[in-house]
């Protein structure tokens, strides 16, 4: 498989969907140092936009609690479009799907809030 | 290629982080007595700074005019195989005309694609294929912004079945083709070279010293697996023994160089970041012969 003509694209789907995703004969060494090679990635991904957003939205992260601000955050970034904003830009739906998940106008109005 | 309004001196340099503008300024202002550590210049990842204004361009105005700064983006993707992300790279392009930072670098990288960008480096294979399609972008990068750029070398968890090349051989190349300089990362080479079996002092002397415009130096995480431990380059620790080695080993080869301290995640009082560039100070002074700062620019 060429890198450029679907090489990258596979393991973009295999950072998206699972290891399972990754095609034979793009990474080289035992199939476990892939694997953890690959999980290093996809950790980096998931944390850097979590923490975006909670840097983006501090406030609404301490009216909500962690665990509830942290368990709409997993949820919000694999809403379809959210990846494809900077990571700088990547809440800007955020205050729409908290009310959508069912919290209150004030989370929402809050997120809106810190977004400006 | 334009000439940078002020060019990096071969000294060190930190990230500059929110949490220490103060301490910063307070360090590289006038009055400021000299100490061994003081910075001699400024990183910052251009993405922090994609708002108009606000406090944080005032803060980077402020340091702008008390000492040099380094531009290190990590939002070109310019290896990705749909190009060089064009919107970063306007903002970066406004943001260089705003400042006119002595370096910009970024990586030998990508991040996804238009539709799914991911907040990482990922890596790039090292064909005849890649090369060309980096080489072009990199092209890409340096006629927009109307400067030559470095590019860094990544920190690697992952080898590919097809390479062709080694990475300095890669980077030689790009250099070759582009005009583009080396922005040689001494942790990323320990990071590599661990994670993927490699001699980490056979690839600090494979590069072209010359080719090298600036140094970085971090720490990284380690994980201990039954198949080798792996290296993460998180950024949140002080430099490591073997990074500090690797670094005697270029300085007495290659001389001074400008070198950064990189300290992005858990992110220390500044006089521990002081406490490292005064050690990377330390070396190459010990080993070459460094100018006196200069650090009064305005």
């Amino acid at each position: 498989m060429r890198w450029l003509d679907g090489g990258q694209s596979a393991v973009m789907q295999a950072l998206d969907r699972g290891p399972a995703y990754l095609p034979e004969g793009i990474f080289a060494g035992p199939p476990e140092r892939v694997l953890a090679g690959m999980k290093v990635h996809a950790n980096t991904i998931s944390h850097a936009r979590l923490v975006a957003l909670e840097e983006t939205f501090p406030r609404t992260r301490e009216h909500l609690g962690h665990d509830q601000f942290n368990a709409h955050s997993r949820l919000f970034i694999q809403q379809p479009g959210v990846t494809a904003a900077a990571l700088a830009d990547i809440g800007a739906n955020f205050p729409a799907f908290l009310l959508e998940a069912g919290e209150g106008a004030d989370a929402a109005d809050l997120a809106r809030f810190e977004q400006c | 290629m334009n000439a940078s309004t002020f060019p990096l001196p071969p000294q060190v340099g930190v990230g500059l982080k929110p949490e220490h503008y103060v301490p910063a300024f307070e360090a590289v202002s006038a009055s400021a007595p000299f100490h061994a550590g003081r910075p001699a210049w400024f990183e910052v990842h251009p993405q922090n700074y994609s708002g108009a204004g606000g406090p944080p361009h005032r803060w980077l105005s402020a340091f702008a005019r008390n000492a040099p700064l380094s531009f290190h983006s990590v939002g070109l993707s310019l290896g990705s195989a749909e190009g060089v992300n064009l919107e970063e790279l306007e903002r970066l392009a406004a943001l260089c005309d705003r400042y006119a930072p002595a370096l910009v670098s970024d990586h030998l990288s990508w991040r996804g694609s238009a539709s799914n960008r991911y907040p990482d480096l990922l890596p790039v294979p090292y064909t005849r294929e890649a090369l060309l399609r980096f080489a072009q972008q990199v092209s890409r990068v340096q006629d927009r912004l109307g400067r030559t750029i470095l590019v860094e070398n990544p920190s690697r968890y992952l080898a590919f079945c097809g390479d062709t090349m080694d990475e300095a051989d890669f980077l030689h190349a790009l250099c070759a083709l582009t005009g583009c300089g080396i922005l040689l990362d001494i942790n990323n080479i320990e990071v590599s070279a661990t994670n993927l079996q490699l001699d980490a002092q056979a690839m600090v002397d494979a590069i072209d010293p010359a080719l090298v415009g600036e140094v970085h130096l971090a720490g990284h995480a380690r994980e201990d697996h039954p198949h080798g431990p792996l290296l993460i380059d998180d950024h949140g620790s002080p430099v490591t023994d073997a990074s500090w080695r690797l670094f005697e080993r270029f300085v007495r080869s290659a001389g001074a160089r400008p070198t950064l301290i990189e300290w992005d995640s858990n992110v220390p009082a500044f006089d521990v970041l002081l406490a490292e560039a005064a050690k990377a100070d330390a070396i190459m002074q010990c080993l070459v012969a460094v100018p006196e700062p200069s650090h009064a620019l305005a």
